[in-house]
């Protein structure tokens, strides 16, 4: 036996949209290897979604329901996804690189005694073996790396794959918990993101603010450039430590790699760290008052301007577009 | 109380990197070494909780090279009581390994909390506390902003796309530990002088075997050069046009 298992992320009982890319990938590296592709649903109440991933060409699913698995309980489905794994064969295991979707990967290969490939950007198949490209060095350089055993458990960045619809007939099997007799870790209270606010690693358009916004005073400007673009709001480490935005909001190295479609840094100078974060934008603009900034060595579009003045215009654009 | 924190000297991620001649490597020769940055952020949570309680026992754990003794001098200097080097100077980019090692010294010990960065600034992997929770089969708890001990337990707040979390688990446990807004502390003068007169116990260790060829490291590919297209607000208008016509989006 053989083939890849997908271990999809879920959100408030639905996929988040990266589970969709690593279906799609699975599906297309499945065909180039002759593999067949099953995907493993963990959560509670969710066999009304299940079915949801064979849109994207994935026709096996099995489905493991239980209350613990809507509770982020990581070593639970790490072992359940082990149990899937050995029950289909598997030798690789795609995950998504989101926060939780690492760590699974990495306790899923602990338990396999291999390592995972984190946030891995690009994948080819070479001797009818996988091989990966993953950032390394805080995203500086990319390695090319070739594992020589199986399973390989990876995960995938999001943003970065496109998701591709492919519909087929889903079959979908009960799978069973594993026997563990209490719960690893108990779930206190979620306090959810803001669902109306688009979340930065799934972002398509990204608006973000450095220490050229002047004070927080003045962020409502990116936030409104965001809203009228459809997009997210994102910061620079300078002022998520000023305490002007939290954390979750910082992009780079010591906040969230992003890769949207467009990325506009408003007063934020284009620090390595930074630019770590969000250098795989496919377009990047920046408006910043100094010409010199290494933010514009790598903008795509750039405007020599202060923020305050040249925002409020970007705005104005921006809303003559949403009509 | 016993805490131990892994700790991991690291390239200072500040400068550019350079690659080896034959594009397989990294090359580390003349890189300056730091704390992990979420290494240090860690060792900031433990000391807060020795400052409130002083019968912590804090430990550095780190698997290194001997020069990696001065980064985890500079945490005996945070306040952390004292040190072990499990001696090896490997620069593999594979978690197990490593994983595999610092649990069985964790194991021996058996600290009742594990803290660790949520990624190594070299390797980017972000699995090193995933696994050794796994491989000691103890509650993990990843991208923690901040916790506080209660009895037992710990009580943790998990940053994740999906959103905050606050979690609970026994001991012993594992945390990962993300960017906040907690500072490491600066240490004085009196404390380096302190710091050095502390126990490092400095263990030779062998790794188990890798699993990857490396076949390149190469640089990402270059952007296109920039390209200033105006000045002020009045350069806006061709923006969005260039937007619309070159780049194809809005
Ligand atoms: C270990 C480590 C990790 C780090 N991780 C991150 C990270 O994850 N993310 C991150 O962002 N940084 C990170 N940094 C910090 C990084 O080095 C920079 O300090 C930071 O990115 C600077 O933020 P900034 O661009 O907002 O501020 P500054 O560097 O101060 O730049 C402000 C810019 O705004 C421009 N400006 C000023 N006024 C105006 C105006 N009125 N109109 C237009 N432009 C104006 C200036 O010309 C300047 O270019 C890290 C640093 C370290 C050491
Ligand atoms: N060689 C090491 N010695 C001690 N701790 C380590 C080592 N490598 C990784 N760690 C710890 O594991 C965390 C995550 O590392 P990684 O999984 O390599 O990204 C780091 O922030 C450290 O806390």
């Amino acid at each position: 036996m053989s083939g890849i298992l997908v271990l999809p992320e879920l959100q408030d009982g639905v996929f988040r949209k990266v589970s969709f890319e690593i279906a799609t990938q699975a599906i297309e590296c499945a065909k180039v290897l002759g593999i067949p592709t099953t995907a493993l649903v963990m959560g509670q109440n969710v066999q009304a979604i299940a079915g949801q991933l064979s849109g994207y060409g994935i026709a096996r699913i099995l489905l493991v329901e239980g209350e613990a698995f809507a509770k982020y309980d990581l070593m639970l489905c790490a072992k359940t996804a082990l149990g899937a794994i050995q029950y289909t064969g598997a030798d690789y295991v795609f995950c998504p690189a989101s926060l939780l979707g690492k760590s699974l990967a990495a306790m899923i290969a602990a338990q396999l005694q291999t390592s995972a490939l984190t946030d891995c950007v690009s994948w080819q198949v070479k001797d009818n073996k996988l091989v990966l490209v993953r950032p390394i060095y805080a995203g500086k350089v990319l390695a090319k790396i070739v594992p020589h055993s199986t399973p390989v458990v990876v995960s995938l960045r999001p943003n970065v794959f496109p998701s591709i619809q492919n519909p087929v007939q889903p079959s979908i099997e009960m799978f069973a918990i594993p026997n563990e007799k209490t719960p690893f870790t108990k779930l206190v209270s979620i306090e959810r993101s803001n669902s109306k606010k688009i979340e930065l690693t799934e972002a398509g358009i990204i608006v973000a603010g450095g220490r050229g916004m002047k004070g927080p005073e003045h962020f409502h400007l990116v936030e409104e450039l965001a809203e009228a673009l459809n997009g997210a709001v994102g910061a620079s480490r300078a002022i998520v430590d000023a305490g002007w935005r939290p954390h979750e909001e910082q992009v780079g190295q010591t906040g969230k790699t992003v890769s949207p479609q467009l990325y506009v840094a408003c007063g934020i100078s284009g620090a390595i760290q930074h630019v770590a974060g969000m250098r795989t934008a496919k377009v990047i603009v920046a408006v910043n008052k100094d010409k010199d900034a290494p933010i514009f060595q790598i903008a795509d579009y750039g405007i020599v301007g202060d923020t305050l003045e040249v925002l409020p215009k970007m705005i104005e654009e921006a809303k003559k577009l949403a009509k | 109380m016993k805490i131990f924190i892994c700790v991991k000297r690291v390239p200072d991620t500040a400068v550019q990197v350079k690659i080896t001649s034959d594009g397989k490597k990294v090359d580390r020769t003349d890189a300056e070494y730091v704390i992990g940055p979420y290494d240090e952020i860690a060792v900031e949570h433990a000391m807060r909780i020795k400052d409130k309680n002083p019968s912590t026992e804090v430990v550095i754990l780190t698997l290194g090279p001997a020069e990696a003794e001065k980064q985890m001098r500079s945490c005996l200097a945070m306040g952390a009581d004292r040190g072990i080097l499990l001696e090896h100077a490997t620069d593999t980019l594979e978690a197990y390994p490593i994983a595999k090692v610092l649990a069985e010294q964790i194991s021996i010990e058996k600290p009742d909390l594990i803290l660790c960065g949520i990624k190594a600034t070299d390797s980017d992997n972000a699995q090193i506390g995933a696994m050794i929770a796994a491989i000691l089969n103890i509650p993990y708890i990843n991208t923690v902003v901040k916790f506080q001990i209660e009895d037992a337990h710990v009580k943790a707040e998990s940053e994740l796309e999906v959103g905050h979390l606050t979690m609970e688990a026994a001991f012993p446990c594992v945390l990962s530990i993300q960017k906040s807004n907690v500072d490491p502390r600066i240490c004085s003068l009196l404390n380096m002088r302190k710091a050095k007169t502390k126990e490092i116990k400095k263990i030779p260790v062998s790794i188990p075997s890798t699993q990857w060829t490396i076949e390149e490291i190469a640089l990402p590919p270059s952007r296109k050069p920039g390209k200033i297209i105006g000045e002020g607000a009045v350069a806006v208008p061709t923006l969005f046009q260039l937007l619309h016509s070159e780049a194809k989006l809005l």
